[in-house]
């Protein structure tokens, strides 16, 4: 337990900065007037709501108890780092290799053999390359071009 | 007689072999994503999305659909066999289901709830066929007053109506709207909080987000879940024949969840969860034999997967007789038919009659193959639930990253994807849903565009929406809902203590 809702704290925050964002760069934008909106008049409006809905959240949470957040950060990583990375490799290694890669990635937070690792990743590219290659007709190359 | 006319063409249209092979995949896939915990429809239809960029409208539609309805089906086979719902929806579905297989009673639970799906599925869908049209007929005499008005009751509604805080809800529809103003502004030409980003010039990509928020999101709360693989018993088809009595019990629960699933699901923000969650409450109060549910009562079960399938059909309802999409499935259907360059609306029916009347017969022929799917092959549907989380994720994401780099070939959208990923781990952390955001998204564009044009003709005078009836009414109904979410606020900022 924690003294404060460290939780809605954080989101109030997070939804603040975000309304200040389209409040501030919606200046950047003509604003115009009721009958004639410029396009900046209702990220500007809408802007300045989301930044009191965020106050809104924040201020009462100071007031009572909450609880931890877990956050699993190996998890985020992991998926991030594999779909980057497939980003980056798709087009040099095709899709096969590069879906094995972006497995063996994505599977690094679960602890499991060396062969089943493997077996994951190959049964997955193989999948990926009926369905993407050979049923949907997707025009990547399906192995690194020589 | 017109309504029959109108079947007949539908039934032209769903006949077609495509869109019959489409229709069979989509609630094909949508049992397995029901019976699969972990992955929901909103992720599914996400993944699909960019496949229907190559597909006809009305195929698009009908295969997302299925999903929709076909994973109400089998949400409830891992309710029952693991105590794990398969989806939202069906968590309630739990409390009876899974004491009924503790009894060796799983057959015939996975039996009755098929039939009670389809029960309800029905009463829905008929009164889908009935109203659709005549609340189209009243949508076309909408002015633009009227149907800002209309948006805005549907997005607080969504907001307020959940099963979280209502002030995140309300932060997540403003945001979703201010997200989607990101890109060209159609009235003046204008880029708007594009950060020089050419990529961000046509708006931020709808399948990058839906897959991001719902499907990557997931997946990274997914990696650390439950994973043990329980034991699951075998069912076979003979074990599935209920009783005389059991069935006898159920037929009026099912009525009666469907009756209140139909009303609550084409209500704006109430979705199938909500709906089975009431009608299991109700059931409980009207039953003669309370003390029995949570240990395996049979009302327990077919009240609320009636009252889940007949909201999965009226849900239909506003979405497409008005263009207003109640939940975030819905806003990505819309959001779907938005691709193909059709805009939702009153006048969809009457512009759209083949994929309207189409969509309507392909969701009969739907429901009946999903009975056919569900019971004759329950085993391989059991079988489904042994697969690991572990084999499932990685493919997902590489599923993602390449369904998203199909849409414009291009990397942007996978880089996209990851970092709308990340905003939709961080929303799950701070407890916000992201389907109203979606639902902001869809819509915004939609109401600034009617705001405008109403205050351009009234000369900027706002009291354009206070004076035309519709427009005040339902006006007053978002205020009232607005007062209601402010009260629960404050009653809950009042007390001390965190209520999780």
């Amino acid at each position: 337990m924690l003294n404060r809702d460290l939780r809605d704290i954080l989101a109030g925050i997070f939804v603040s900065i975000v309304g200040l964002f389209f409040a501030l760069v919606g200046t950047n934008y003509n604003f115009g007037t009721a009958s004639r909106m410029g396009p900046g008049y209702m990220p500007v409006v809408l802007g300045w709501i989301l930044f009191v809905l965020g106050v809104l959240i924040m201020i009462p949470a100071f007031f009572r108890k909450g609880e931890r957040i877990e956050v699993h950060w190996d998890s985020l990583a992991a998926s991030l780092v594999s779909l980057i990375v497939f980003a980056f490799i798709l087009n040099i290694l095709g899709v096969f290799l590069s879906t094995i890669i972006a497995v063996l990635i994505a599977s690094m937070p679960k602890r499991m053999h060396f062969g089943v690792r493997g077996a994951i990743a190959i049964s997955i590219a193989v999948i990926t390359s009926l369905i993407f290659i050979a049923g949907l007709e997707m025009s990547v190359s399906l192995f690194p071009a020589l | 007689m017109e309504l029959f006319d109108n079947l007949l063409l539908g039934l032209q249209v769903a006949s077609d072999p495509t869109i019959l092979w489409y229709c069979f995949f989509g609630v094909f896939l949508g049992t397995a994503v029901g019976v699969l915990p972990g992955i929901g429809a909103l992720a599914a239809i996400s993944l699909l999305l960019p496949m229907t960029y190559h597909m006809s409208p009305t195929a698009a539609i009908v295969m997302l659909a299925g999903v929709y309805y076909g994973a109400q089906y089998g949400g409830s086979t891992a309710s029952i066999l693991m105590n794990l719902p398969g989806g939202p929806a069906s968590a309630v579905t739990c409390l009876d289901g899974y004491p009924m297989a503790r009894k060796g009673k799983a057959g015939i639970a996975l039996f009755i709830t098929t039939i009670a799906s389809l029960f309800g599925a029905m009463i829905g869908l008929i009164l889908l066929v009935l109203f659709s049209p005549a609340i189209a007929e009243v949508g076309l005499k909408f002015g633009p007053a009227e149907l800002f008005s209309m948006m805005v009751m549907g997005l607080v509604a969504a907001s307020s109506m959940g099963t979280g805080s209502p002030i995140k809800g309300l932060a997540m529809v403003v945001m979703g709207v201010l997200l989607g103003m990101v890109g060209t502004d159609v009235n003046s030409g204008a880029a708007r909080f594009t950060m020089d980003i050419p990529e961000l010039m046509d708006g931020i990509n709808l399948v990058a987000l839906a897959m991001g928020l719902f499907g990557v999101a997931e997946v990274v709360r997914g990696i650390h879940g439950q994973d043990e693989t329980q034991k699951i018993e075998k069912v076979t088809l003979r074990s599935m024949v209920p009783t005389k009595s059991e069935m006898n019990r159920s037929y009026p629960a099912m009525l009666r969840g469907s009756a209140l699933g139909s009303a609550l699901g084409a209500l704006p923000g109430v979705g199938p969860s909500i709906a089975a969650f009431m009608a299991y409450a109700i059931e409980k109060k009207v039953a003669k034999n309370p003390e029995e549910f949570g240990k395996g009562a049979v009302q327990g079960i077919s009240a609320p997967e009636s009252a889940n399938n007949a909201a999965a059909q009226t849900a239909f309802v506003p979405s497409l007789s008005l263009g207003i999409p109640g939940d975030a499935v819905m806003a990505i259907m819309l959001g779907a038919l938005i691709i193909h360059g059709i805009q939702p609306g009153p006048m969809l029916i009457n512009e759209q009659p083949e994929m309207f009347w189409g969509l309507v017969v392909s969701f009969f022929i739907g429901n009946i193959m999903l009975v056919l799917l569900n019971i004759p092959t329950i085993g391989i549907w059991v079988s489904l639930l042994r697969i690991p989380f572990t084999w499932l994720y990685p493919a997902i994401l590489v599923f993602v990253a390449l369904g998203v780099y199909s849409v414009n070939n291009n990397h942007f959208d996978i880089y996209m994807v990851a970092v709308l990923g990340v905003v939709g781990y961080l929303f799950m952390l701070l407890r916000f849903e992201a389907a109203p955001l979606l639902l902001g998204y869809i819509l915004g564009p939609m109401v600034e565009e009617n705001l405008r044009r109403a205050l351009l003709l009234s000369r900027g005078d706002p009291s354009i929406f206070v004076d035309r009836p519709i427009s005040a009414t339902l006006l007053a109904i978002t205020v009232m809902m607005l007062g209601w979410t402010m009260f629960k606020f404050l009653q809950r900022s009042l007390r001390r203590r965190h209520i999780p």
